[in-house]
């Protein structure tokens, strides 16, 4: 009988053995404990939410609400405000608006600024952070604004966020110079810039000559959002910008402030070097004129972009009435490819009609 | 050579095979269970509606390849449909079906021929027609020859997508509503760089599911299909998860995968050259990434659960699954073999190749040996009980370990299985190695010599049962 190694094998089982038992231990206890944390959870929630409920009917602003509201954690406030638990217990924007205020009084705000001093961990500053944000207060934009530039990509991303609850024209100079200086989140910082209530355009608008060519982009297309009408005349001019992407936003935005004005502009684009330039410049030229700049529009059909061709067929599918005088002289020339488009537009139409 | 070296070189081979292994998934087990958490946290404190109501927020295309779905496409479709996302156009390429899909697809979504400029720019096979959904604007039906595989599925629906963003999927697998909302989150963190992106799906064995919907979550305890889930466990949270925190992730699944059109068009679509097209194109995106260095291209996996996949419910689906599997991994290991141990493609090449070549291809036959020599060796009479037994033990103890170690880095976090199903996991995970391992050792085997013989057909298994909808 051979003994290789037998002794050394039975004392890895060993070790094994005991490996396994414990995960598998740890992995039942932390089952059963998960599940008997998210039931207190949700109570101590359904509590909270009976006492703002109480609070609230009581009309004062007591002592005992701002000892209440003092009381809370970051992760109950934000949970309060996100809803994020929704499943167990549901806030109503009524409840939410209390708290905040609640919040404030209390002198969270000071509190939360100490505590992002604390070792709290990356997460708990986070929870912190978007808390702060939630407060809604002017005050919480200076902590907010230095945590945006953090080294952390997490706590850059979530002090973004944060920022883009406090309505304030400060909150769109922040931003703005954030979409500057950080390439990788120009998108986020763009996407929280529109919900932004403040007419943001009179800010963004001195981004509009930057250097950098993708500042230009997005604050070309962030003008788009303006309720007033004030800054078209910077859209326009940027319809000659040196850079084809931003040229291409700035015939988009055209398009989204249904400027009458732009027609010219728009037309001299269709000769544009870059194709996603006369792209645009069609789809703006359909959507601000329609019916009136189809003779326009026609005329790229024999664009060497199929996408440019595909924005044709669209602005005929749109236009049809219009389009069929056109269409009709296509159908009778030679030119295969922009037969075959003309006969889509014209099926895609009938099939809308069914 | 004599009896005892013979054993002595075998115990070496085999006893630093499971070492290697256990420090090996122990290691990524700890790096995942950090990165599972900064994803788990990232998505409960996300601003979800900030991207839902962003006019900045990026289009998909959704492209669903089919070929003989009959019973799932139906509610496949729904569920893409029934996505909670702002603006997604889904194209489904029927791919030569001979059974009911077309009809059900016809009923579903009301078709109609249209007539559009279909540019190939990649092998596709033969395309029929193109149809549009009466019901459903956003959702277009290719209508093709089969014979490509999913990749020239796949390939027909590049042709013809608008967006700069392409979710692939299977035509089994139903999408939570959100999924493309937390995948597209996260890309849009940093769309520059992330040029591919999985998520983790599980198995809808069970579930009730009424149109594209799932009404009951039932996980499945058919021990074959328990198993499953505790392999896709293993899979996606004992190291996927670990190995996109390295950049270094091998297989952006195709049950759900998102990837930027521009790369796929640079890299030229998806090759029928392969058994499956998953593993072969994300390996090409890591050649890709490589080429363009400069770049800093990502390719993420992500511990949410997108959607829900049927597993083979019977040991001959598995095995005809699972050889293909294998074919497909040893495949693309040959393929790209030049990247084991090549710097150039860090940890790529380092780190998750040679557990492609070790443990993917070669640890079949590590393990049926190594099972198969000590297991004869006692009934032939050279091993005494004692030292069999600890053998055996050993192997037991170790792929059980790393079963209860992927187990809890997935529990931790997701909170969806029960302790009764927690617990029967934990019971299956002792008696692998006694029936379950062994089935899939030999679907293994069956598929490398399967390779070995140059055998590419993607064999579809054959479904068997219908889903539940009450």
């Amino acid at each position: 009988m051979i003994n290789y190694h037998a002794d050394l094998v039975i004392k890895v089982d060993f070790i094994l053995l005991a490996a396994y038992l414990i995960f598998a231990i740890a992995l039942v206890l932390y089952v059963i404990r998960r599940d008997y944390s998210s039931k207190r959870h949700a109570r101590k929630l359904l509590k909270i939410k009976e006492n703002l409920t109480r609070l609230f009917l009581s009309g004062k602003r007591t002592n005992a609400a701002t000892k209440f509201a003092a009381r809370l954690t970051p992760e109950e406030f934000v949970d309060v405000q996100t809803n994020r638990r929704k499943y167990t217990v549901f806030f109503n924007e009524l409840e939410q608006q209390f708290l905040k205020e609640l919040f404030v009084t209390a002198g969270k705000i000071k509190e939360l600024r100490s505590l992002l001093k604390k070792p709290i961990g990356k997460w708990g500053k986070i929870e912190v952070i978007i808390a702060l944000g939630y407060t809604q207060a002017d005050e919480a934009l200076d902590i907010l604004e230095s945590s945006l530039y953090s080294k952390d990509e997490d706590i850059s991303y979530f002090s973004t966020l944060a920022i883009g609850q406090i309505s304030a024209m400060r909150s769109v100079s922040i931003l703005m110079e954030f979409l500057k200086k950080k390439p990788m989140m120009r998108r986020k910082a763009a996407s929280i810039l529109e919900t932004l209530s403040p007419d943001i355009t009179s800010e963004v608008i001195k981004f509009a000559d930057d250097k950098d060519p993708e500042v230009r982009t997005w604050a070309v297309r962030l003008l788009a959002k303006s309720v007033s009408k004030d800054y078209v005349k910077k859209v326009e001019e940027l319809t000659k910008d040196p850079s084809p992407e931003v040229r291409a936003s700035a015939c988009a935005s055209l398009a989204k402030l249904e400027d009458k004005d732009s027609k010219e502009m728009l037309v001299k684009r269709l000769k544009d070097d870059a194709w996603f330039v006369r792209m645009h410049a069609v789809k703006a030229l359909s959507k601000i004129f329609g019916k009136d700049a189809m003779s326009e529009i026609m005329n790229s059909l024999n664009d060497g972009s199929l996408l440019v061709i595909n924005s044709v067929r669209q602005a005929m599918i749109d236009n049809i009435e219009a389009a069929m005088p056109y269409i009709k002289k296509v159908l009778e020339g030679t030119d295969e490819l922009a037969k075959k488009i003309c006969k889509e537009a014209i099926d895609i139409t009938d099939m809308k009609k069914e | 050579m004599t009896t005892p070296a013979f054993f002595n070189v075998l115990f070496y081979i085999f006893f630093g095979y499971f070492l290697i292994l256990l420090v090996y998934y122990a290691f990524l087990i700890i790096v995942g269970l950090g990165e599972e958490r900064r994803r788990w946290w990232q998505n409960i404190t996300d601003d979800y509606p900030l991207v839902y109501f962003s006019s900045f927020t990026l289009p998909v295309s959704v492209i669903i390849p089919a070929r003989n779905e009959e019973e799932w496409i139906r509610n496949t479709i729904l569920s893409v449909i029934n996505l909670n996302y702002p603006q997604f156009e889904a194209v489904v390429v029927d791919d030569g079906s001979t059974d009911r899909t077309f009809e059900i697809l016809n009923e579903t979504l009301d078709l109609k021929p249209v007539t559009v400029h279909y540019v190939k720019h990649f092998k596709d096979g033969q395309v029929y027609s193109i149809m549009k959904s009466m019901k459903y604007p956003n959702v277009t039906v290719i209508s093709k020859s089969p014979g490509l595989k999913k990749a020239g599925a796949v390939n027909a629906g590049l042709n013809i997508v608008r967006y700069k963003y392409v979710c692939v999927m299977d035509a089994d697998t139903i999408l939570e509503p959100d999924s493309l909302l937390k995948v597209m989150t996260q890309v849009e963190r940093d769309p520059e760089k992330v040029i591919g992106i999985g998520s983790y799906f599980g198995l809808v064995n069970d579930f009730v599911i009424k149109d594209g919907r799932i009404l009951d979550y039932y996980f499945s305890y058919n021990p074959l299909v328990a198993y499953q889930n505790m392999e896709y466990i293993r899979s996606f949270f004992g190291n996927r998860i670990a190995w996109s925190a390295f950049n270094a992730m091998p297989n952006v699944a195709g049950g759900f995968g998102l990837w930027r059109k521009d790369v796929l068009y640079e890299m030229g679509g998806y090759s029928a050259d392969f058994t499956c097209e998953d593993i072969e194109i994300t390996f090409r995106a890591h050649d890709y990434i490589v080429k363009n260095k400069d770049k800093g291209y990502k390719i993420l996996m992500l511990p949410y659960y997108v959607g829900w996949t049927e597993g083979p419910s019977n040991i001959k689906s598995l095995v005809s699954q699972r050889d293909r599997w294998q074919r497909v991994v040893n495949e693309t290991a040959w393929s790209y073999k030049y990247m084991l141990f090549n710097p150039r493609y860090k940890w790529m090449g380092l780190l998750t190749m040679p557990y492609f070549l070790i443990y993917e291809v070669m640890g079949v036959f590590i393990e049926t040996i190594s099972i198969s020599v000590v297991t004869a060796s006692w009934i032939i009479g050279i091993l005494d009980v004692r030292v069999f037994l600890a053998y055996f033990l050993l192997m037991l103890l170790s792929q059980s370990l790393i079963s209860v170690m992927s187990l809890f880095a997935f529990v931790r976090d997701q909170k969806v299985f029960r302790l009764k199903y927690v617990v029967y996991l934990l019971f299956l995970s002792l008696i692998e190695l006694f029936w379950y391992r062994w089935i899939i050792s030999f679907a293994k085997l069956l598929g490398t010599i399967k390779f070995l013989f140059g055998y590419k057909t993607y064999d579809q298994y054959v479904r068997e049962k219908r889903i539940r909808t009450s």
